[in-house]
């Protein structure tokens, strides 16, 4: 498999989004002069996916959706062969196979490909105005049917379709959302924060109906219409986007050598079964930190870990990766969401765990941290995000946090005297010079003492 | 390559919280004096007292380049000091990724704003200000890897 040396390697990435971009980037800090192609279905220079819905809203304009500038391919020295389908991986020849007809030889490969949408087997899909909201041509199209007053049915309320309830109200659209599950953001949130978000999006004006099916998209003359609900009910309507979940786009590796899983399950280097066919992003299934096993962590800042994660170890460098953190961060009505790692852990069925909760629902707040075994393994942060970034940090590297339970939330003094242990280094250097007249002015005492602690914990020596 | 960066670097005993730093940062990047516009923020609690610095590491690697969806937090690859421009949109997701709250949040433009090191101006603004002296803006400590380019390897 290796290749001889005074050879050019070559990289060939299969999708352009997060990853790709991470793995391009990452790879030429190491590797200047081998050859990187990127073969991607779509046409356009790389935007992101979750600006979209922004997109929709109108917040941003056509010209500000490219995720890197418009040189970045020049600049980096990267092959582009946009608008083109691989049919078929040759791992034993190393080479692709592209729709054109046209063979891709590679020495290291990367499947970046994502996400695809679901699509149910719904009556009426074809219909014009049905369609799904996964790529900034799903957006523009949606974009260009517009008219004031529009009325708009989102199917799912997931992350993807809240985000698009919301941009197409902003737009000014009457929108209603159906959701099949008896709550809102199921995969995100658990039940009393769904039911607080529901309760935003109705004050917002987001008609929202949940535990309900459709039956049927109606039209005429090839439009959509109207929408039949499984009670019978209808719903008016001239734009449908059907935004059910998104599964890991394997359809490349189906029925080859590679291994499938629930995605393209890799090791800590992201290879996959065969050494030099590597996946990163919403398709690889990684080490999951809070749950300690595989799974497919699909959102945007892991996929841009990944790939660069990726790109080294195809570069030559073998790093590590220390494992992915399920994490969604979203703001609907400039309220910010965000749900880390295991958020529910009834409904995963995880027992024996300590959960603390701050909720003050008449001012949308609703924070609730997740703990088994002294460790952090969940987070829920509504309307006021706290110390989320550290919360974040807890959980990555997993570190025992049984004597702070209680002064997370309530950001006391022995939160920030841990965070200030852990990080002191980082913060405040290991040896900073002083002018000397600052010297040794111990007023009081700050430091961080496992001993008092104990004590303290043992209820032994109250807090005063 | 990156050498000799410089970052700011807090000494909490020499902190008295009086957040005269959080203010010059605001009035040196918005010209407003609002604490809560300073890319450095200062926790106190005059019952437990204590203050505690959150202000940006612009670490390597960073954690909120690989979580802007935008695009917008870039590092620069001559002086390493990581920069957000005015593309945000306000999706957090910076934010939540920062371990040491360098991620701030203008909540009434809704963006993130972050450290630039007052990079169009002499020197951090919230250095020379402290009356304390209890910030300093010395070369980093953990100096930052250098890449190694190598040629192709064998896997």
């Amino acid at each position: 498999m290796g290749i001889g040396s005074g050879t050019r390697c070559e990289y060939a990435i299969v999708g352009n989004s997060a990853a790709a971009i991470g793995a391009i980037e990452s790879i030429r800090k190491i590797d200047r002069d081998g050859g990187i192609t990127v073969v991607s279905n779509e046409r356009h220079h790389v935007y992101s996916r979750p600006l979209i819905a922004h997109y929709l809203a109108g917040e941003v304009q056509e010209e500000r959706m490219a995720y890197r500038p418009a040189d970045f391919y020049e600049r980096y020295n990267v092959e582009t062969r946009f608008g083109l389908n691989v049919t078929r991986i040759d791992a034993d020849g190393q080479n692709l196979i592209l729709d054109d007809g046209s063979t891709l030889h590679y020495h290291r490969l990367l499947i970046s490909t994502g996400s695809k949408a679901m699509r149910p087997p719904l009556k009426g899909t074809d219909l014009e105005g049905v369609g799904i909201f996964q790529t900034y041509d799903d957006a523009r199209q949606i974009v260009s049917r517009f008219a004031t007053d529009t009325k708009a049915v989102v199917i799912g309320a997931g992350l993807i379709g809240l985000r698009a309830a919301y941009g197409l109200q902003e737009r000014g659209a009457e929108v209603s959302v159906v959701e099949l599950l008896p709550r809102v953001l199921s995969r995100v949130l658990d039940a009393r924060g769904s039911h607080l978000v529901q309760s935003i999006l109705e004050k917002g004006g987001i008609r929202v109906l949940t535990g309900r099916s459709v039956a049927e998209i109606s039209g005429r003359n090839g439009e959509v219409r109207g929408l039949i609900l499984d009670n019978g009910a209808t719903l008016e309507c001239r734009i449908v986007i059907i935004a059910t979940g998104v599964v890991p786009n394997v359809d490349l590796v189906k029925d080859t050598i590679i291994k499938v899983n629930r995605g393209i399950p890799v090791n800590q280097f992201f290879q996959t079964n065969v050494s030099n066919i590597f996946a990163a992003g919403d398709v690889a299934e990684t080490f999951d930190i809070p749950r300690a096993g595989g799974m497919v962590n699909a959102n945007w800042p892991n996929a841009h870990e990944q790939g660069r994660y990726a790109g080294l170890c195809m570069a030559g460098k073998m790093v590590q990766y220390p494992g992915s953190l399920g994490m969604n961060a979203v703001s609907l009505y400039n309220i910010p969401i965000v749900s880390l790692g295991i958020f529910d852990p009834e409904s995963e069925g995880i027992n024996q765990v300590d959960v603390k909760i701050r909720a003050n629902l008449e001012q949308n707040i609703y924070q609730k941290l997740v703990f088994r075994d002294n460790r952090l393994k969940g987070a829920i942060f509504i309307g006021d995000l706290g110390y989320c970034g550290a919360v974040k940090d807890l959980i990555q590297d997993q570190s025992l946090v049984g004597i702070i339970k209680d002064s997370i939330l309530e950001e006391k003094y022995q939160l920030y005297a841990f965070l200030r242990k852990k990080r002191q280094e980082k913060v405040e250097g290991k040896d900073v010079e002083w002018p000397e007249t600052y010297s040794s002015p111990q007023r009081y005492q700050k430091s961080f003492n496992e001993e008092s602690w104990t004590e303290r914990e043992r209820d032994e020596r109250p807090w005063h | 390559m990156i050498t000799k960066q410089k970052l700011v670097y807090c000494r909490p005993t020499l902190c008295s919280g009086c957040r005269i730093c959080a203010n010059a940062c605001a009035v040196a990047h918005d010209g407003v004096a609002n604490p809560r516009l300073g890319r450095i923020a200062i926790h106190q609690n005059l019952l437990e007292r204590y203050e505690f610095q959150e202000l940006c590491r612009h670490c390597e690697d960073a954690p909120c380049i690989d979580a802007c969806m935008v695009g917008c937090i870039e590092e620069d690859e001559g002086t390493g000091i990581i920069t957000n421009d005015d593309r945000c949109v306000g999706c957090w997701m910076c934010v939540m990724v920062c371990p040491y709250g360098g991620m701030r949040r203008d909540l009434a433009k809704q963006v993130a704003i972050k450290c630039d090191q007052c990079k169009d101006l002499s020197g951090p603004v919230c250095v020379d200000v402290c009356p304390n002296g209890a910030l300093v803006y010395k070369e980093r400590e953990d100096a930052r890897v250098e890449p190694f380019f190598a040629g192709p390897t064998v896997a």
